[in-house]
């Protein structure tokens, strides 16, 4: 899924360890969400979005997501 | 983190304990078990002996690791994050899930192989299959419950 966490990461000048730390992970998860290896649960995409001070609709991008 | 760091502690007793048993059970067979009094093959031994030294270490490399974590919040505050990642515990799911199918696999060919060569062979592989299946569906029909 692709995401702006990169983005939002470089313009607010934060490293990945700072934000895995912020939010509860691994470097390696933020990590895997950015290259699009992973897809966060709810309550990771939560802690992201509001941690950025933004929604969830704002960071991860769900045009792809299939609809049955 | 109070009630993670209370069961790092409980953890940290758990292995101790654990690796003063493993250390009686490597002496024992080591000085008794292993003799030729009880018929017991030397290499049947050492195996034995060797897989507690494993265990052993392995203990002591847990216990070093907790140990490190008590120390101060910051360690604490890794190890709980590298435990709990959501990441990590899929890929731990996924691993424990396919190797548990490429096993049985495995030990049902391993059992239509060794029933052309020894009974005996094949029938501790046939109870050794029907147990890992009896397991699998044990805990499929507890977690379809569960959730």
């Amino acid at each position: 899924m692709k995401t702006k966490i990169q983005e939002l990461r470089k313009k607010h000048k934060i490293s990945q360890e700072e934000l895995a730390l912020a939010v509860g992970v691994t470097r390696q998860t933020i990590t895997s969400l950015e290259n699009e290896k992973y897809t966060a649960s709810l309550v990771l995409a939560y802690k992201v979005a509001k941690y950025f001070n933004l929604t969830i609709e704002d960071i991860f991008d769900f045009s792809e997501v299939e609809e049955f | 983190m109070e009630v993670f760091k209370k069961s790092v502690s409980k953890r940290l007793t758990a292995l101790l304990s654990l690796g003063v048993i493993s250390c009686l059970i490597i002496v024992f067979t080591a000085l008794y078990v292993g003799s030729a009094k009880l018929g017991k093959n030397d290499f049947i031994s050492g195996f034995q002996t060797g897989i507690f030294i494993a265990l052993m270490g392995s203990i002591l490399f847990k216990i070093k690791e907790l140990r490190s974590a008590l120390k101060n919040n910051d360690s604490l505050k890794t190890l709980y994050i590298k435990e709990n990642d959501e990441r990590e515990k899929l890929i731990r799911q996924q691993i424990a899930c396919n190797s548990f199918n490429i096993i049985m696999i495995a030990i049902a060919l391993a059992t239509v192989i060794s029933g052309f060569y020894n009974i005996l062979v094949f029938s501790t592989l046939c109870i050794t299959l029907g147990f890992i299946v009896l397991v699998k569906a044990s805990l499929k029909v507890y977690y379809y419950k569960k959730y």
